[in-house]
């Protein structure tokens, strides 16, 4: 039975925080540094007539949300790179479920509420002053609506978990090491569908194509919004999140310095 | 009371370095744990702070299991490493996050312990030297007040002063009822200042006793003052010969942790005999 109390669960997020914040706040703002830059080129080389400023940023935005959460995620306990830090950080008196949740809240979650105020208030000082010197081609600011969004959420949401997982288990370079062995479970996952699938209902692997299972059109599931409909959505969006998560914390139960 | 029960241990695709070894620590005590390189003392250290588990036999400290790395386990130990890391803080930011972890933590013991080191509390850890970072380590462990205190080589890095203050502040400390640990080699550091020793060689424990029972069935003399019979272990040093033998005449002389360390690598096993016949004889006296 996990040993929860959220006093001591407070003092190792603050503890957390306090030790991390500088270098996340500076890697956003960097970040949003080299976004400027490529707002400015697009800006000056497209007529003004067809620059799309909202679309851009919006790109931009799922982009730069994307490859830093993987970055921060894989980048999570950094304890484990070195084993004087590690020490220190499993000998701190608070338990592993406690230790686990804050890096989670940290680089899961805290980092998107943060990078996503950051880049608000980005986008609302790169488009307040283009309206200003362009108003006669009005730009509009940051919305979340579109289909989209909730695609590239539960995108950063697993790619985030399973980087997460990966700076548990990996003590030297991670993200490299995450990456290939996601890889190489996609390929083996991949093969071996196209194979049973291929053998078992008969149909033709064809990768030349874009719908390379023909006759698959009936395997896709329809999806309405009945509610068992929506929880096996929701399951197939983030139940590898939540497998990816489970599996970090008993790898951190079992860390061994 | 540190209880360390039959205990196999390796690392992975290792040989054992522990083979079903059994000891205990008891409170108001300092040990000093010694042994060669590779002996296993850090192992031990590790664990005994949850670093590493047991492949069997089972480690405690008043009764709560090392496996699992409970919060209430790991407030019962500080362990001060051999090599450690900080964040990049003051050591003022360092108290303020990492002593509500200890409830026992006072603050005043702690300016205290960090005047005598001669460290500035207002000094970033980072910048600070590999000896004043243990120092501030040392100092900031000590006001943890935990009932035990786990040390690997501690000295290591000290200058000669912060050596002097290390054992004045843990010979201040010797009288309560906390368990000091010391694993080192530099058998010199800590002679003055333990009131047991543990000798570990290959994965056993070789040699376990109290300063007082040390005293008691040993003596630690130059050569000509005793008869060959009584010899258990010497050794030339600068032109004379010192040897540990065997107390028959009830005379006390210090202990040279360096010499007995020697001896007990050699001749443990008459040595442990020694021991043994006089803890028989003195049951039967009682």
């Amino acid at each position: 039975m996990p040993q929860f109390n959220i006093n001591r669960f407070w003092l190792t997020l603050k503890k957390d925080i306090t030790e991390n914040i500088k270098v996340v706040i500076n890697t956003i703002l960097i970040s949003l540094l080299i976004v400027l830059v490529f707002i400015i080129i697009e800006i000056v080389n497209s007529p003004d007539s067809i620059i799309d400023l909202n679309k851009s940023l919006r790109i931009y935005y799922f982009v730069v949300l994307i490859i830093l959460g993987v970055v921060f995620a894989g980048f999570s306990f950094p304890a484990f790179r070195k084993t004087e830090k590690a020490i220190s950080y499993l000998t701190l008196p608070s338990s592993t479920i406690e230790k686990y949740l804050s890096y989670l809240l940290l680089s899961s979650f805290g980092f998107f509420i943060l990078f996503t105020l950051m880049f608000l208030l980005f986008d609302y000082v790169v488009i307040f002053v283009f309206n200003i010197y362009k108003p006669e081609y009005i730009q509009s600011y940051f919305t979340f609506e579109g289909k989209i969004f909730p695609t590239i959420i539960s995108v950063y949401f697993n790619l985030n978990a399973l980087f997460l997982l990966g700076a548990v288990v990996f003590k030297k370079s991670p993200h490299f090491k995450t990456s290939i062995f996601a890889l190489s479970v996609f390929l083996i996952i991949f093969l071996i569908l196209s194979i049973s699938i291929y053998f078992v209902n008969n149909y033709s692997l064809d990768l030349g194509k874009s719908n390379m299972f023909h006759k698959s059109d009936h395997l896709l599931i329809p999806f309405d919004n009945t509610f068992p409909s929506v929880v096996i959505k929701h399951l197939l969006q983030y139940g590898l999140v939540l497998f990816f998560w489970f599996v970090a914390y008993l790898k951190l139960k079992e860390k061994e310095i | 009371m540190i209880q360390v029960n039959n205990v196999d241990f390796a690392y992975k695709k290792g040989k054992l370095i522990f083979d079903n070894l059994t000891m205990k620590f008891e409170p108001g005590a300092i040990y000093g744990l010694l042994g060669k390189n590779g002996s296993g003392k850090t192992s031990l250290m590790k664990l005994i702070s949850g670093l590493r588990y047991p492949k069997t036999g089972n480690i405690s400290i008043d009764g709560i299991d090392s496996v699992g790395r409970s919060p209430e386990y790991l407030s019962k130990y500080f362990l001060i490493p051999e090599e450690f890391d900080f964040p990049s803080i003051t050591i003022e930011s360092f108290v303020e996050l990492y002593s509500p972890f200890y409830p026992g933590f006072e603050y005043s013991q702690f300016e205290h312990y960090l005047s005598e080191f001669e460290v500035l509390q207002n000094s970033i850890i980072t910048k600070l030297s590999l000896g004043q970072k243990k120092k501030f380590l040392l100092a900031f462990g000590l006001a943890c007040n935990t009932e035990v205190m786990l040390m690997d080589e501690p000295t290591n890095g000290l200058d000669i002063p912060s050596k002097v203050q290390f054992r004045k502040i843990l010979a201040g400390l010797a009288d309560t009822n906390k368990t000091f640990i010391i694993s080192t080699h530099q058998i010199k550091d800590i002679e003055e200042i333990v009131d047991h020793i543990s000798i570990i060689h290959h994965g056993q424990l070789r040699f376990s006793s109290a300063i007082d029972g040390i005293i008691e069935n040993l003596v630690f003399s130059e050569k000509q003052e005793h008869n060959e019979s009584e010899i258990l272990y010497e050794e030339k040093q600068f032109g004379s010969t010192r040897i540990v033998g065997k107390n028959i005449d009830n005379q006390y002389t210090p202990v040279d942790l360096e010499l007995l360390f020697n001896a007990v690598l050699v001749n443990d096993k008459k040595i442990k005999e020694i021991f043994d016949k006089n803890k028989i004889e003195n049951h039967a006296t009682v």
